[in-house]
């Protein structure tokens, strides 16, 4: 299924299931997941909408917890880990603020702040002064290629640019695991290679974990695991090579 | 967190991006705070103006001695003297009578200050004492029978005279001659300040005033070392209840007791307007969160903890609410101003004889109004802050994307709680106001409260029953609202309470003066029977002071053919238990045609005793506010001994906001030596024509020019005319009031707009003209004014009746049945209505020129 036999794995999940209430019955959108993930590794999630994609990436990110089973984070190797199911609010925030990046597919980029503030924002919720704070974005954005728009505004850039600064900002506190939830949704697929382009580098080049929920069958040649999610259950490996 | 950063990063760029929303939740604090500040400036202003002008009449003395209007004996004076500790002790008149020169009356309430100089102490602050020994002056003998007058140098210029110049002034015996003896430059009692006040001997005043070997107040000084209690002590042991014996300055309770219902009414409003910005700030910032709940998601997200989010959202707050309440510091200022000279010109002009003090807020009243601005604003923020917090980020996103929609859950809860509030507040209006001081106050909030929770099941009710009629007759337009309030029942549920309150206040308003102007008019003509009145032209604009007559006219009045009966009467203001009340005495044995007291408790029977002066009648504030039942006794002083009389019956009585004491003019005349009365009340026969009768009246009174005939409709008529000035203020208050209210609905109805960008976009994009979209938010304005206005007219209606019949009755004693006007109900309807649509309009134009796709991609940042 969807675990690895390799020892350096950041993520373990174990019978995860997550359900949900909607008009009154109760709808599974994971159902029994077992999953490791590795470090460094660009593992691709794929499957048709209402799958669970998204769900998982949440569970990973600590935005949602399981109904059951577990969802464990293995900061170092041979270290205990930590089971994000048992973990309060302030320390879920703390680890998404230092630890875990994220992008989405709708960029999510708060429309009042130039792209460098929007980079430099996690680091500000997490005490840094401005002045670091603002040394940091701008490396981040020359990074990504867009030093040169640090002080648009995201209605002035195109859309791979807003991807671009929303994934510097999920790499602004160089965080070891990126999630990504369909990065290349509103783009063309031009912008979409660049942007997974730039994915794989991190994963190979600065040796992160990137975990990409995508419909985008133009992702597969980046990725070094793909998934296949149908019915809040992952596909076994032989059908995910066949579709 | 680096919370100025981010607060700076992420507040104040959404407040600039958002100018004018933030400035109308700026500007809902600012209101609030500064009708609030203007409110208790004012009320400050009014009570210093008082104080001021009753320690200025009383020249710095330590305490007045007073019985009324009947005067206290003169050698009264000589007794107190004689009092260890006593420094001074003066005798004066103090009255006021109309003046002029030739044949023409030039000045009304021009106050004589008739004084020995030779009684008054040496060095005290105020006195000025060149001008009062000029009293003294042997140059006064040689006006002969003229009474000298002493002009301040100011009046002397203003009336264009000089010494030795003649003038009259009117008294209760005639016109007398008088003459200016000296000007001098006043100052203290004379100050040119307190309206026009002139000198003369006393002698002189007391021959004016028609006072035989008695004055209006004795002043009395007391040594600087002496022990003030002690002396005070000493001071009513001499006087031996012939004469009350007061602080100067509660001589303001008179002038504030005449305000009394308008007060009243004055704070209510006060009160309402600055709850109502309070719950707008509450609504502009709950609506403010809502839109930006994808921010906040998106901020969750990128790992602020919800405690962080509840510490960056109440420093929004408090730094709304300090700003919004800095501003209303400025406007209270203006206001206090504005309102300050409304107040003097329309209500003050009862009171031409008082010295305006002008106040502004105080520091403290300032920095209180700042910290309830603060308060107001984090107070609000609370429900919002914890909601927002409490949602998981990623539900906060997915709903974001969406229009936010209000909890529909919880309605049926909702519903019991504001059934239980008004549960509460209906049984309160039945407990005793003694045992519960105030709790008037406390049913209108509980009612508020109900509101504000039953506000959205009844709207969510009335538009799940409307829909079908709203599409028939306002077509897709009128159901595309009337869906959109259904679908975001808890935001719009904001709108309405906040119109609800606003109008529910103008309605309320409107309720209490219509109220006390029918119980006024009821009690009018229940009460004076009499066709015909006799009074000095000042006596209804002076609160029932007014020149004197002598009693004798009476007899000839009645002799009048056509006459079948005359009242004199005789109002008195007495010291009573640290207040002043009415003693009020009238021919009790006068026919039934000439009009019956309406009994709260007693009957005819008592009346008749009254006739024979077996004791008094109360009112029912009286009796409710000393706890004077029917059997009871109240003792007064008087100049031959403290008085017992036993309260013989209660009546229902509006003369006097401190409550009245009504006895027979016989028994007046006989226990204070006072043969003076104010007002004749003519009752005729019908056996002549009034105009006739009322010929022969105006000859009888032809020695007395200040006196005015004038028949009871026509007094009525000028009696309500002043009643009604005074509530000229409140429409201000009202405006104010309405003005939060339209800027409240504004504010939700751009919000909402904002929050639908994706809607309205669809419907653009699926073909909706222009039209429809702005169609489509007037009327949903005007769906949200309709309702906020029926809501506003049971809450507004309701609030009136809770300040009619138990802060009245807690604070003057009486309660009055609420007259809600079917037409200013309609008219309340339809104004918010119109402010609905009105406010709708702004929203409609911006909402229909954004361009679908523009819309559609709006969340796409």
């Amino acid at each position: 299924m969807g675990t690895t036999a390799s020892a350096d794995v950041i993520f373990t999940l174990r019978g995860v299931t997550r359900h949900f209430e909607r008009g009154g019955e109760v709808v599974a959108a994971l159902a029994g997941v077992d999953l490791d993930v590795a470090r460094g590794e660009l593992l691709l999630v794929m499957g048709p909408s209402g799958s669970g994609k998204s769900t998982l990436l949440h569970l990973l990110g600590g935005l949602e917890r399981p109904s059951a089973g577990a969802v464990q984070l293995h900061f170092k190797a041979g270290a205990p880990p930590l089971d994000l199911a048992q973990l309060g609010d302030e320390q879920l925030a703390e680890l998404r603020r230092r630890h875990l990046g994220f992008v989405f597919q709708e960029f999510h980029l708060l429309p009042t702040l130039t792209a460098q503030e929007n980079v430099l924002l996690p680091l500000l919720l997490d005490g840094v002064s401005e002045a670091q704070a603002h040394v940091a974005a701008a490396k981040r954005l020359f990074q990504v290629g867009l030093a040169a728009r640090a002080d648009h505004l995201p209605d002035q850039l195109s859309g791979g640019e807003r991807q671009r600064v929303a994934i510097a900002r999920a790499l602004i506190a160089d965080p070891s695991v990126l999630l990504c939830d369909e990065p290349t949704g509103s783009l063309d697929s031009a912008r979409g290679q660049e942007i997974f382009t730039l994915l794989r580098g991190l994963a190979h080049d600065e040796q992160r974990t990137v975990v990409v929920v995508t419909h985008d069958p133009a992702a597969l040649p980046f990725a070094d695991r793909v998934l296949l999610l149908r019915d809040g259950r992952l596909a076994p490996p032989d059908r995910v090579a066949r579709s | 967190m680096n919370l100025l950063a981010v607060l700076r990063l992420l507040s104040l760029r959404h407040f600039r991006r958002h100018a004018l929303r933030t400035l109308l939740a700026l500007g809902s604090v600012a209101l609030g705070v500064g009708a609030f500040l203007a409110m208790a400036a004012l009320n400050r202003g009014v009570l210093d103006s008082f104080a001021q002008t009753a320690r200025a009449r009383a020249a710095g003395a330590d305490w007045t001695v007073r019985v009324g209007r009947a005067g206290v004996p003169l050698e009264l004076a000589n007794e107190l003297r004689t009092v260890a500790g006593v420094r001074a002790a003066a005798p004066m008149v103090i009255r006021p009578f109309a003046m002029g020169r030739g044949a023409t009356i030039e000045h009304w309430n021009v106050l004589v200050v008739g004084i020995d100089p030779a009684t008054l102490p040496e060095g005290t602050p105020g006195l000025p004492r060149p001008a009062f020994r000029a009293l003294a002056s042997p140059l006064a003998v040689l006006f002969g029978g003229a009474v000298p007058l002493y002009l301040p140098t100011r009046v002397a210029a203003e009336w264009g005279v000089e010494p030795g110049d003649e003038l009259f002034v009117v008294t209760p015996s005639g016109s007398q001659a008088a003459r200016v003896a000296a000007t001098f430059d006043a100052a203290g009692l004379l100050d040119g300040s307190l309206q026009v006040a002139v000198g003369a001997p006393l002698e002189d005043a007391m021959r004016l005033a028609g006072l035989k070997q008695r004055v209006d107040t004795i002043q009395v000084w007391r040594d600087a070392a002496a022990d003030r209690e002690g002396v005070e002590r000493a001071l009513r042991g001499v006087l031996a209840g012939r004469a009350e014996l007061e602080d100067p300055a509660s001589q303001a309770h008179e002038f504030d007791a005449t305000l009394g219902s308008f007060r009243l009414a004055l704070r209510f409003v006060a009160w309402l307007s600055l709850v109502i910005a309070a719950f707008l700030v509450h609504s502009t910032l709950s609506m403010a969160l809502a839109e930006r709940r994808r921010e906040l998601a998106i901020v969750r997200c990128l790992g602020l903890t919800a405690a962080r989010l509840k510490v960056l959202l109440f420093a929004e707050a408090a730094a709304i609410g300090a700003l919004g309440g800095l501003a209303g510091l400025l406007l209270g200022q203006l206001l206090a101003r504005t309102m300050g000279s409304l107040f003097w010109s329309t209500v003050g002009q009862t009171f031409d004889r008082v010295e305006v003090v002008a106040r502004t807020p105080s520091l403290g009243e300032a920095l209180a109004g700042l910290a309830a601005g603060v308060v107001a604003a984090l107070l609000a923020v609370v429900p919002p802050a914890l909601a927002a917090a409490r949602a998981a980020p990623v539900a906060a996103l997915v709903a974001a994307r969406g229009e936010s929609r209000g909890a529909d859950h919880g309605s049926k809860r909702a519903a019991t709680m504001a059934a239980l509030l008004v549960g509460l507040a209906m049984a309160l209006c039945f407990v005793d106001g003694r045992r519960l001081p105030h709790g008037g106050y406390l049913v209108i909030a509980l009612l508020i409260g109900a509101l504000a929770v039953g506000a959205k099941p009844l709207l969510t009710l009335a538009l799940r029953v409307s829909g079908p009629w709203l599409l028939r007759s306002g077509g897709v337009a009128a159901r595309l609202a009337r869906d959109h309030c259904a679908r975001a029942a808890g935001q719009t549920a904001l709108t309405v309470v906040a119109i609800a309150l606003g109008f529910g206040l103008v309605f309320s308003t409107d309720v209490l003066v219509k109220s006390y102007v029918r119980m006024l008019n009821r009690w009018f003509a229940a009460n004076v029977g009499e066709d015909l009145l006799v009074m000095g032209q000042d006596f209804v604009g002076s609160g029932m002071v007014g020149c004197d007559f002598e009693w004798r006219l009476n007899g000839e009045l009645a002799a009048i053919p056509g006459v079948l009966h005359s009242h004199g009467l005789r109002f008195s203001r007495l010291p009573y238990q640290g207040e002043r009340v009415l003693l009020f005495a009238y021919d009790a044995g006068g026919p039934a045609e000439a009009g019956d007291p309406e009994y709260v408790a007693g009957d005819d029977r008592d009346e008749a005793a009254l006739a024979r002066g077996e004791g008094c009648f109360v009112s029912e504030g009286f009796a409710h506010r000393f706890g004077k039942a029917r059997g009871a006794s109240v003792v007064l002083a008087s100049p031959d001994g403290p008085l017992g009389l036993r309260v013989l019956a209660v009546v229902e009585d509006y003369l006097w906001p401190r409550g009245s004491i009504w006895i027979d003019d016989d028994f007046y005349r006989r226990a204070f030596h006072d043969d003076a009365v104010q007002e004749f009340a003519l009752t005729l026969d019908g056996t002549r024509p009034i105009a006739d009768v009322k010929s022969d009246v105006e000859r009888v009174m032809t020695g007395q020019p200040t006196a005015l005939v004038a028949d009871a409709a026509t007094v009525q008529h000028n009696v309500m005319g002043i009643v009604e000035r005074y509530w000229t203020l409140l429409l201000a208050q009202e405006g104010l009031a309405v003005l939060v209210a339209f800027l409240g609905t504004l504010h939700a109805l751009l919000v909402s707009v904002l929050l639908r960008r994706r809607e309205l976009a669809l419907l653009r994009a699926l073909g909706a003209p222009l039209s429809l979209v702005a169609r489509m938010l007037r009327t949903e304005g005007a769906l949200l004014g309709f309702m906020g206005g029926l809501l506003g007219l049971a809450f507004g209606g309701a609030a009136a009746s809770v300040a009619l019949r138990i802060l009245s009755l807690e604070e003057m004693g009486f309660a009055v049945t609420p007259a809600p006007s079917l037409q200013t109900a309609l008219l309340t309807l339809v104004a918010a209505t119109a402010t609905g649509w009105l406010a709708g309009w702004l929203p409609g134009r911006h909402a229909a020129r954004a361009a679908p796709r523009t819309a559609l991609l709006d969340t796409m940042s």
